[in-house]
C-alpha cells in the first residue's frame, strides 16, 4: 500500500502490470474529461454503433458536464433535419461566437480614441499579420448575424413556433433582435472613418428628436457624451459594443435557449394535432441522440460555414474603410447600414419623431406582444392564411422601404454634382480613379469631341473665338493608346442622359495635368445652358415641357458651369482592384 | 448522412481551411507592403487636396512660392542647405511636419503674415493624419526639385530673419509710413530703377506674385492694362493712371481686378494682395514703385 492517501500509479503497476495500468489510467482520464464516456464509448460513438453499456453512458455528460448540460440528450427526429429550423437559430449563434473570437483579436489592436482609432485600422491593415482577415471576418460575421436573425425570426413566424407555449421564447427573441441590431450598429462607429461617423451621426440624431425636448437632449448627451459625436461618443459606443451589449445578448441567448429546450423544438406544423404540443413527448423510435448524430452534424456545419466564410474573406469580401472621420465634410450620400435603410426611408416620409421614433417603437412593441395577441390555436399553414400573408407583406414592405431608403430614391440633388460624384465619388473608387495611371494622359478632353481630332480642333477654335482661357480649353482627342480613358469619356457623356434632364445642351470635359512626380490633377468640368427659375425655385418650361433658358444681351443662352478637381497618384493602385 | 461520411467531410473541410490560411500566410507579407504603398499614394492625393485649399494662396499652387511665403519646391529645401541654415538636426520629413503642424507664429516679423499653425495638437485646424498627408505631398517635390536638367520655377526663396547683407535696400528710410490718404500729387519724384529693386525684393515681394501672372496680374503690361481700366471701367471714373496705381498698392480692396481664366485674385471682395503696404513703405518708396510700374 502507498503511504499517500490515494492509490498511486506505481502501486497499480505492481498490482496489474504496466500495460493494464496505463490503459486503465488513460480510460479514467478520458472518462473524467468527457464527464462519462470512456475510450470504448467514444469509439462506439464515432462508429455509429449502439452503446454497449447500460445505463447509456452517452447521457451522463448531459447531466454532469457544464457545456453539455445545456444541450438536450436527444431531439425529436422530425426537427433534426434542415427543415423545419433551417438551422437559422444555430447559425445566428455560430456567427455570434465568430464575432466574439474575432472581436477579441481586434480589441488587442484598438484604442477607442479619435486620435488613434483610424490609425489603428490602418495599422491593422498594413502591419498586423492576419489583421485584414480578422477584420473582414468580424465585419462579414456581423452582417451574417444580422441576416440570420432576421431569417430566423421569419422562419419561427412562418412555422408558427411562436404560439403557445413558446410565446416567451419569441419575446426574448425580439429582445435579441434589438440587441443584435444595436450591437452591429455600435460597431459601425469604431473605425472612425467617414462612413462610421456620418451613419452614426444620423442614427443618434434620431434619439435627439425624442420628445419632449428635455428627454431628447439628454438621451443624446448620454449617447454621444457631448452635443456632437467625439471622443466621449466613441468611448461610449466602444463600451456598449464590447461590453454592455454582448453581456445583455449572452444573457438573453441563455434565457432564449433555455426556453427552447424547456418546450422542445416545435415539430413541423403538420405533425401535431391542432391545439396540442407533443414536442417534449418523443417516442423511443423517434429519438435522435445528441451523441453522436447532432454533435457530428454541428461539427460538420461549423466546418462548412467556416470554410465558406474564409473563402469569402480571402477572395471576395473586404470590410470597407473610408477616409478619416471629418465633421466638416458631409459626404454627398450618407446611408445607414442596409438593415436600417427602412428606417432611413421612414424619415424621408415625414416627421422625424413620428416616423423615426413612434412608428418603430410601436413596431417593436407589436412584435414583442404578437404571440399574446395571435391566440389562434392551429400552427398549420392552411389555417393561418392571414398571419402568413401579413408576414409576406411585412417582408415586401421591408424590401420596398429599404429601396426607398437608398440614396437613389427621392433625394434632391443637382445633376452636375451627381455626374461628378458618379465619375469620382467622394468616398470609394469610381470609374475615373479606375483608369490606369498611364492612360490618364495629360490634356483636355471633351465629351463633345471624344477621339475625333477634327471635332476637337473645331471646338478649340470656337472656344478661342469666345475668348476663353486657352490653357483650359485647348481640346485634344483622346489618344489611341488610352482606351480606358476613352471608355471613361463615353461614360461621362452617358451620365448626362441619366442626370442631365435639367441641364440643356450639357457637355463636360476632363483636364488632366501633371502636378508632381507621380501625381496628376484631374479636373471635371461641366457646362450647360442656364434654365430660367421662378420664385419657388422651379425650372420654367414651355407648353411642350421644354426648359426655358436664360438668354444674354445677344440672344445666346447663358452658360452655367461647375467643376471638381481630384488628384490621382500612380501608387494608389485603384486600378489594381485596391479598395 | 452516415457518421463516417460526416467525419471524412469534416476532416476535409478542416484541411481546406488550413490550406487557405496557409495561402494567407504566404501572401500576407506582400499584401501588407502593397497596402502601405497604396496608402501612401492616397495620402499624397489627400495632401494635394488640402494643400490646394489651405496653402496655395501663400505658397503657390505648384509650391513655387509668392510674396507671402517661400517656395516649397525649392532645391535648397531638399539638398540640406535649408536644414543647415535652420540648424535642424533631425530629418527632412520631421522638419516639414513640424513646420506645418506648429507653424511659425513669429515669422510675421519678416514676412507679410506669419506661417499659420495648422496642427490640432498646437491649436490649429488640421488633424495629425492631414498634417502627415501634407508632409508627404511637400516631400514629393524632392525629385523634381533636385532635377538639375530641368530645374523648377522658384518664385520666392526662404528669408532668414534679422540677417541683412551689406548694401541692402533701405525700405522706409524716412521712417514715416505713407499711410492710405496720400495722392499721387503729394509724392516726390520717383526713380524707376530703385522701384524695380524694391519691386523684386524679398521684403516687399511684389514680383513673386506678379511675375508671370499666375497668382496676380502680370507685371508685364501693367501700365497699359491700368490705362485701359481707368478709361473703360465706370467704377474708376475720374481716376488718373497714377492715382489708380497708388490706390492699387495701398488699398487693394477698393478696386479689385476681376478674375481672369483660372486665376483667382480675390475671394469675397478681399484681394489676395497684402493690405498692409501703406505701413511698410514711405512716400519715396511708393513714388519709385509707381515710376517703375508706369514703364511696364
Ligand atoms: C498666410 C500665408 C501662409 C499660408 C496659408 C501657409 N503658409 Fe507655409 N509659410 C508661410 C511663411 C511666411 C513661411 C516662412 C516662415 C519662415 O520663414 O519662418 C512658411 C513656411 C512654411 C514651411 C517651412 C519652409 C521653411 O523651410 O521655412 C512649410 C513646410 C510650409 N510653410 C508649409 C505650408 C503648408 C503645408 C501650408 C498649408 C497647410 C502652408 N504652409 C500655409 C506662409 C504661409
Ligand atoms: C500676395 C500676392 C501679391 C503681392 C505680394 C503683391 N500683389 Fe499686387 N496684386 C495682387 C493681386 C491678386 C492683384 C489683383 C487683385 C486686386 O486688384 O487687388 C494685384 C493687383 C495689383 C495692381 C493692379 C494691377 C492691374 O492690373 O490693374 C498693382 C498695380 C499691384 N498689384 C502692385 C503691387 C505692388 C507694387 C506690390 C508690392 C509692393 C504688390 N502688388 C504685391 C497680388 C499681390
Ligand atoms: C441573437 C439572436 C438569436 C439567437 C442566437 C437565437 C437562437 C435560437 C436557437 C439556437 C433556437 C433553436 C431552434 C432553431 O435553430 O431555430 C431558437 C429557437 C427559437 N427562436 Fe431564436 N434566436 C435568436 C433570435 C430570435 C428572434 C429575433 C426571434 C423572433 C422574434 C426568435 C424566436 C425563436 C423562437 C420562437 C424559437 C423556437 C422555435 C421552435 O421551437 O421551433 N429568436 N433560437
Amino acid at each position: 500500500m502507498s503511504v499517500l492517501p490515494f492509490p498511486s500509479f506505481l502501486d497499480d503497476i505492481k498490482e496489474k502490470g504496466a500495460r493494464r495500468a496505463i490503459t486503465d489510467l488513460v480510460d479514467e482520464t478520458v472518462t473524467r474529461v468527457t464527464a462519462g464516456l470512456n475510450v470504448r464509448d467514444i469509439r462506439e460513438v464515432l462508429r455509429g454503433d449502439a452503446p454497449s453499456r447500460r445505463p447509456n453512458p452517452r447521457l451522463t455528460p448531459h447531466a454532469d458536464a457544464f457545456w453539455m448540460h445545456m444541450r438536450p440528450s436527444y431531439y425529436h427526429a422530425s426537427v433534426t433535419g434542415v427543415y423545419p429550423t433551417l438551422r437559422l437559430g444555430w447559425l445566428t449563434t455560430y456567427f455570434f461566437v465568430v464575432e466574439i473570437i474575432t472581436g477579441m483579436f481586434l480589441m488587442v489592436f484598438y484604442t477607442p480614441s479619435p486620435l488613434s482609432a483610424y490609425e489603428n485600422m490602418l495599422n491593422l491593415l498594413s502591419n498586423v499579420p492576419f489583421g485584414q482577415l480578422i477584420r473582414d471576418l468580424h465585419r462579414l460575421g456581423a452582417e451574417g448575424m444580422v441576416m440570420m436573425v432576421f431569417l430566423h425570426m421569419l422562419r419561427t413566424f412562418v412555422t408558427g413556433s411562436y404560439k403557445k407555449p413558446r410565446q416567451f421564447t419569441w419575446a426574448t427573441g425580439v429582445i435579441l433582435l434589438l440587441t443584435t441590431l444595436i450591437l452591429s450598429f455600435s460597431g459601425y462607429l469604431l473605425p472612425w472613418d467617414q462612413l462610421a461617423f456620418w451613419a452614426v451621426t444620423i442614427g443618434t440624431s434620431m434619439a435627439e428628436a425624442a420628445p419632449p425636448e428635455i428627454v431628447g437632449t439628454n438621451v443624446n448627451l448620454l449617447l454621444r457624451g457631448a452635443p456632437d459625436i467625439g471622443a466621449g461618443g466613441l468611448l461610449r459606443f466602444y463600451l456598449l459594443h464590447v461590453f454592455a451589449l454582448p453581456l445583455i445578448t449572452i444573457i438573453f441567448i441563455g434565457v432564449h435557449y433555455y426556453k427552447v429546450i424547456l418546450h422542445g423544438h416545435s415539430l413541423p406544423p403538420g405533425e401535431d394535432e391542432v391545439g396540442t404540443d407533443t414536442a417534449k413527448r418523443v417516442p423511443l423510435d423517434r429519438r435522435t441522440y445528441f451523441l453522436p448524430d447532432v454533435l457530428t452534424n454541428e461539427v460538420l456545419w461549423i466546418g462548412a460555414v467556416t470554410f465558406l466564410l474564409i473563402v469569402l474573406t480571402v477572395w471576395f469580401y473586404h470590410a470597407p474603410l473610408e477616409s478619416h472621420a471629418d465633421p466638416q465634410v458631409t459626404p454627398l450620400h450618407t446611408t445607414a447600414p442596409w438593415y436600417f435603410l427602412w428606417l432611413q426611408a421612414m424619415l424621408k416620409l415625414g416627421d422625424k419623431v413620428f416616423f423615426g421614433l413612434v412608428i418603430p417603437g410601436l413596431l417593436f412593441l407589436f412584435l414583442l406582444v404578437y404571440p399574446y395577441i395571435d391566440v389562434g390555436k392551429s400552427r398549420r399553414y392552411a389555417h393561418r392564411r392571414l398571419g402568413l400573408s401579413l408576414s409576406m407583406l411585412a417582408v415586401a414592405g421591408f424590401v420596398v422601404l429599404s429601396w426607398m431608403g437608398s440614396p437613389e430614391y427621392g433625394v434632391e440633388t443637382s445633376g452636375d454634382q451627381e455626374v461628378a460624384q458618379a465619375l469620382a465619388p467622394m468616398e470609394g473608387v469610381g470609374p475615373l480613379r479606375s483608369v490606369p495611371f498611364e492612360q490618364l494622359v495629360p490634356g483636355v478632353y471633351s465629351t463633345a469631341a471624344m477621339d475625333d481630332a477634327d471635332v476637337a480642333a473645331a471646338l478649340t477654335a470656337r472656344f478661342e473665338s469666345e475668348g476663353r482661357a486657352m490653357d483650359r480649353f485647348t481640346v485634344s482627342p483622346v489618344p489611341a493608346d488610352a482606351p480606358r480613358l476613352l471608355g471613361l469619356m463615353e461614360q461621362f457623356d452617358h451620365l448626362f442622359d441619366v442626370w442631365g434632364a435639367n441641364m440643356p445642351n450639357a457637355w463636360g470635359q476632363l483636364m488632366i495635368r501633371d502636378w508632381q512626380p507621380g501625381l496628376r490633377r484631374v479636373e471635371i468640368y461641366i457646362e450647360w445652358d442656364r434654365p430660367q427659375i421662378d420664385e419657388q425655385g422651379e425650372i420654367i418650361r414651355d407648353a411642350e415641357g421644354n426648359i426655358q433658358v436664360v438668354l444674354d444681351a445677344d440672344g445666346n443662352p447663358e452658360r452655367e458651369n461647375s467643376g471638381k478637381a481630384i488628384y490621382i497618384s500612380a501608387e494608389s493602385g485603384y486600378f489594381g482592384g485596391g479598395h | 448522412m452516415k457518421i463516417e461520411t460526416k467525419i471524412i467531410l469534416g476532416t476535409a473541410m478542416f484541411f481546406a481551411i488550413l490550406l487557405m490560411v496557409g495561402w494567407v500566410v504566404i501572401k500576407e507579407e506582400s499584401r501588407m507592403a502593397e497596402f502601405t504603398t497604396q496608402f501612401e499614394g492616397r495620402s499624397l492625393e489627400r495632401g494635394a487636396t488640402v494643400f490646394e485649399s489651405n496653402c496655395s494662396t501663400c505658397h503657390g499652387r505648384q509650391g513655387q512660392g509668392s510674396g507671402r511665403a517661400p517656395a516649397l519646391n525649392n532645391p535648397r529645401l531638399f539638398n540640406g542647405e535649408r536644414l543647415a541654415e535652420m540648424k535642424w538636426a533631425g530629418g527632412l520629413f520631421d522638419y516639414i511636419e513640424n513646420a506645418i503642424a506648429a507653424g511659425r507664429p513669429n515669422s510675421g516679423a519678416y514676412w507679410p503674415e506669419a506661417m499659420p499653425t495648422w496642427g490640432q495638437t498646437y491649436g490649429g485646424p488640421l488633424r495629425p493624419d492631414q498634417i502627415q498627408d501634407l508632409t508627404r505631398f511637400v516631400m514629393n517635390w524632392e525629385s523634381s526639385a533636385l532635377d538639375e536638367a530641368n530645374p523648377p520655377t522658384v518664385n520666392q526663396d526662404f528669408i532668414l530673419p534679422g540677417i541683412r547683407e551689406e548694401g541692402d535696400l533701405q525700405i522706409m528710410a524716412s521712417g514715416a509710413p505713407v499711410g492710405t490718404a496720400v495722392t499721387f500729387g503729394d509724392l516726390p519724384a520717383g526713380d524707376p530703377a530703385r522701384g524695380e529693386t524694391l519691386y523684386t525684393s524679398n521684403e516687399l515681394g511684389c514680383s513673386s506674385c506678379h511675375l508671370g501672372g499666375v497668382v496676380a496680374p502680370n507685371t508685364v503690361g501693367t501700365a497699359e492694362r491700368a490705362a485701359q481700366r481707368v478709361a473703360s471701367d465706370p467704377a474708376l471714373a475720374g481716376y488718373t493712371l497714377e492715382q489708380y496705381l497708388v490706390e492699387s498698392i495701398l488699398q487693394p480692396n477698393i478696386y479689385i481686378v476681376p478674375n481672369e481664366g483660372s486665376a483667382v485674385y480675390s475671394a469675397g471682395g478681399i484681394s489676395i494682395m497684402q493690405q498692409n503696404y501703406s505701413d511698410r513703405i514711405d512716400a519715396q518708396d511708393l513714388a519709385d514703385l509707381v515710376a517703375y510700374l508706369l514703364g511696364q
